[in-house]
């Protein structure tokens, strides 16, 4: 999920990835730096760049839920921070094992569909997101949105109650299942859209196909607005749209709100540039800074999944 | 407008001066492995937001007052530096396993200062420097500092982006492109460091990176390349490199006989200088890609050495089992293996979750000089302590022993993992050599607690339970039943 959505433009930035496993450099990885989710071995996940905002006994329910309300430490870095307001759409994408209404963190601790409602009405309070999809993949996962409460938002479950989550395929070479079966549909749909796709959150939905995926998987939109309306890209990439207007336009720039999300050279560079901009008149305006409003928030507690 | 430009332009270029070095070292070990060291130094001669090649979240850091940093110096290392075969890493301050800080404020340290330090740092290289709760003072080089280790974190790809990152040239130009996270996460020891120096009004960042490879291990033939080990070449300079050199050091010549030996560097006709058994070549001024091979062509296959040469210093740090099940004698050995007395230090922190027996502890084998101190852990918090100066005699061992106690814990104490132990970081030698002070590193240790079944509670509450409903059941049975007595019916004969 994490190389999907950075390959249709998220930036790492706005991305908080939670590992608790340290799967690609574990000695008992045959591939080390590596991790696959697919036995040809064709796409590594873990890739030459990757940045991992919490891992190992850092990811607990504490932490997770510490994140999505924003109620951390003072000492807390912007970078472990889900920097989102009132106009961000954000993701939520939780992996691992599951049961009825409940996620299992670190085999010592659950985080469970009451806290998930809690602290997603917490964030609505607090106006840290526009919309929110809300993705799991986990046995029974469905359950883990029956509690859900705050309007706008739109979970996703991977299979139903009383169903189990099945891994996709195992690979033989290195002895495990690699991925889970709704995943890997998941990432088939995304990887046939680009940023600029029109196709909507109704059209993923429906190319969902149970006997595939071997789970029915759990959709409530009861919350939500119109699904044939959002397009999937308003989750899962981000677009900086630059606009140019012709010459005779007289604008300022104003370094505003939206210029501050950039990070701190770009913003510099803004502003040098505003001189020149004025004496020529003519200037390219960052119109609508997309992507800083695309917050995505993964939480993989084990990428190698089996039935519960 | 441009004579504006033009200006700025000189005056921002006079105003500061900073530079950018990077070398590369290879070194083959007497086991047939080869030493890799990166090593990039950016200086700056102001420490200021407007920065032209020096990190700006560097630059942030040194200017917090909340931090307030005088010098520093960061590792995260996997694998075990093998000293008795290696000798000592190129870089003196790696070495270590897991994560290693050191670092010295400009007034005194307060807790203050040390959480938004090592939050700031955990944010910056995508590591948990916060989960470090063994950080205490050392008196070093003149300087107080605080030194952290945490055993359990080991480097992976998450952790080199932040560090490629802070190149001028990332990881597209110059040695920086030699950065493979694949090979490198690869090899048997590999270690990721930082150290941050303020110099006059300025400041400098030594980004060092060091991997023992192992050509022996693929097809148990000793011949390496650059291109082998790191599975990339540099095909161009890093344009605002003032310097980037590789020293591709040579095997020793063999001796007279040992025909196995004889090695030869190919290409020959590299672009390279050969000087003191050393390759110097000039990337800035080479026109190929590098890409140089050490070749054995009379060794079919790699022949292990019957006999090794050792470091001055050689120190082993052993987990015994102790008189009693839940003790353990930790005894560690330093040997001076020279024909000189060595002044020695040495320290190590074992957490709180496993307590010394102070009563047994002893120090034997150094001169009169010897001193020791202990500072006890409190439980949940901070570990115990130990440091230990003295000096070793020419040829002998110096023996530290202590009984360590496995605590008994309560049940929230416990990590997540605790089956598999709880890891015990290396203890640190300190020693000089060459009027450079040296680091030693102990392997870390892995000590196995008594861990209790933790469903255990649960079966013990239903077994309890059941036997309770049915003792109470049918107690309470018989208390409430009225028992009287029933007429025997006669029965009516039938005849």
């Amino acid at each position: 999920m994490y190389r999907a959505i950075r390959k249709l433009g998220i930036p790492d930035s706005n991305i908080i990835l939670m590992l608790p496993d340290d799967i690609a450099c574990n000695t008992r990885n045959k591939y080390p730096g590596s991790v696959y989710a697919h036995k040809d071995h064709r796409l590594d996940l873990y890739g030459e760049r990757v940045e991992v905002d919490y891992r190992g006994y850092e990811v607990t329910v504490e932490n997770f839920l510490r994140v999505l309300t924003g109620r951390h430490t003072e000492d807390t870095p912007a970078s472990r921070r889900l920097l989102s307001d009132e106009n961000s759409n954000v993701l939520l994408y939780l992996t691992g094992h599951g049961g009825d209404e409940f996620l299992k963190f670190q085999d010592t601790e659950e985080l469970n569909s009451q806290d998930i409602a809690d602290a997603i009405e917490h964030m609505r309070v607090k106006k840290r997101y526009n919309k929110m999809l809300f993705i799991s993949d986990t046995c029974q996962a469905a359950t883990l949105a029956n509690r859900l409460y705050s309007p706008d938002v739109l979970a996703i479950g991977s299979s139903l109650k009383g169903q189990n989550s099945y891994s996709h395929h195992t690979d033989r070479e290195i002895g495990v299942g690699v991925i889970e079966g709704f995943t890997h549909f998941t990432l088939n749909a995304l990887s046939d859209i680009d940023s600029n796709s029109n196709s909507t959150l109704a059209d993923f939905i429906d190319s969902f196909d149970k006997k595939q995926i071997k789970s029915t998987p759990g959709v409530r939109d009861d919350l939500f607005g119109d699904l044939s309306e959002t397009l999937l890209t308003d989750f899962f990439a981000g677009n900086i749209k630059v606009d140019v207007l012709p010459p005779d336009v007289k604008h300022e720039l104003v370094v505003g709100e939206s210029v501050d999300k950039i990070d701190d050279i770009e913003n510099d560079k803004v502003q040098e540039d505003k001189t020149t901009v004025k004496e020529t008149k003519e200037m390219h305006i960052l119109d609508n800074l997309n992507y800083s409003h695309i917050f995505a928030l993964l939480f993989i507690l084990s990428l190698i999944i089996h039935h519960l | 407008m441009i004579s504006w430009l033009f200006l700025s332009f000189i005056f921002g270029y006079v105003a500061s001066t900073d530079s950018f070095n990077e070398y590369l070292t290879t070194n083959p070990l007497q086991d047939g492995r080869v030493d890799v060291g990166f090593n990039f130094t950016i200086t700056d001669s102001e420490i200021s937001p407007h920065t032209n090649l020096f990190p700006l979240p560097l630059v942030n850091l040194l200017r917090s007052p909340e931090i307030d940093i005088d010098e520093l110096h960061l590792s995260l290392s996997a694998g075990i530096w093998d000293y008795s075969k290696w000798h000592y890493p190129h870089f003196p301050q790696l070495g270590s396993s897991g994560i290693e800080l050191w670092v010295s404020h400009n007034s005194d340290s307060t807790p203050t200062k040390w959480n938004r330090l090592v939050h700031t740092l955990s944010g910056m290289f995508c590591a948990s420097f916060s989960t470090s709760d063994n950080a205490h003072q050392v008196e070093l080089k003149g300087k107080t500092w605080t030194h952290a280790q945490i055993a359990s974190q080991l480097p992976c790809t998450e952790n080199l982006t932040p560090f490629i990152a802070l190149l001028p040239c990332k990881s597209s130009a110059g040695l920086g492109q030699l950065l493979n996270p694949h090979k490198l996460f690869d090899a048997d020891y590999h270690s990721l460091g930082l150290s941050l120096y303020r110099t006059d009004n300025g400041a400098r960042v030594e980004i060092m990176i060091e991997a023992v490879m192992n050509p022996t291990r693929v097809n148990q033939q000793r011949q390496y390349s650059t291109k082998g080990m790191l599975d990339r070449s540099v095909n161009s300079p890093c344009p605002l490199a003032d310097s980037s050199k590789v020293y591709f050091n040579l095997p020793p010549t063999p001796q007279q006989g040992h025909d196995e030996d004889l090695w030869v560097v190919l290409p020959e006709d590299h672009d390279g200088e050969v000087k003191d058994g050393i390759v110097d070549l000039d990337i800035m001024q080479s026109v190929k890609p590098l890409a140089l091979s050490v070749v054995y062509p009379f060794q079919e296959i790699f022949t292990y050495p019957k006999s090794i040469t050792n470091p001055p210093l050689l120190i082993r740090r052993d987990q015994i089992a102790g008189p009693i099940e839940e003790t353990m004698l930790v005894r560690t050995v330093v040997e001076n293996t020279e024909d000189n007395d060595r002044q020695v230090s040495y320290f190590h922190s074992i957490p709180w979750q496993i307590e010394p027996w102070l009563h047994t502890f002893t120090i034997n084998g150094g001169l009169n000089d010897t001193s020791y101190k202990h500072s006890l852990g409190e439980a949940k918090k901070d570990p115990y302590k130990l440091q230990v100066n003295a000096t070793i005699p020419a040829h002998s061992q110096l023996t530290i022993e202590c009984l360590y106690q496995r605590q008994f814990l309560q049940y929230a104490d416990y990590a997540p993992d605790i089956h598999r132990g709880v890891d015990i970081p290396p203890g640190v030698l300190l020693f000089n050599r060459d009027d450079e002070t040296r680091f030693q590193y102990t392997t870390p240790l892995l000590i196995d607690l008594a861990t209790p079944d933790f469903s255990m509670p649960y079966n013990v509450i239903i077994i309890t339970s059941t036997v309770i409903a049915l003792f109470f059941g049918s107690v309470y049975n018989i208390l409430v039943k009225e028992f009287q007595l029933i007429p025997r019916k006669e029965k009516a004969k039938t005849d």
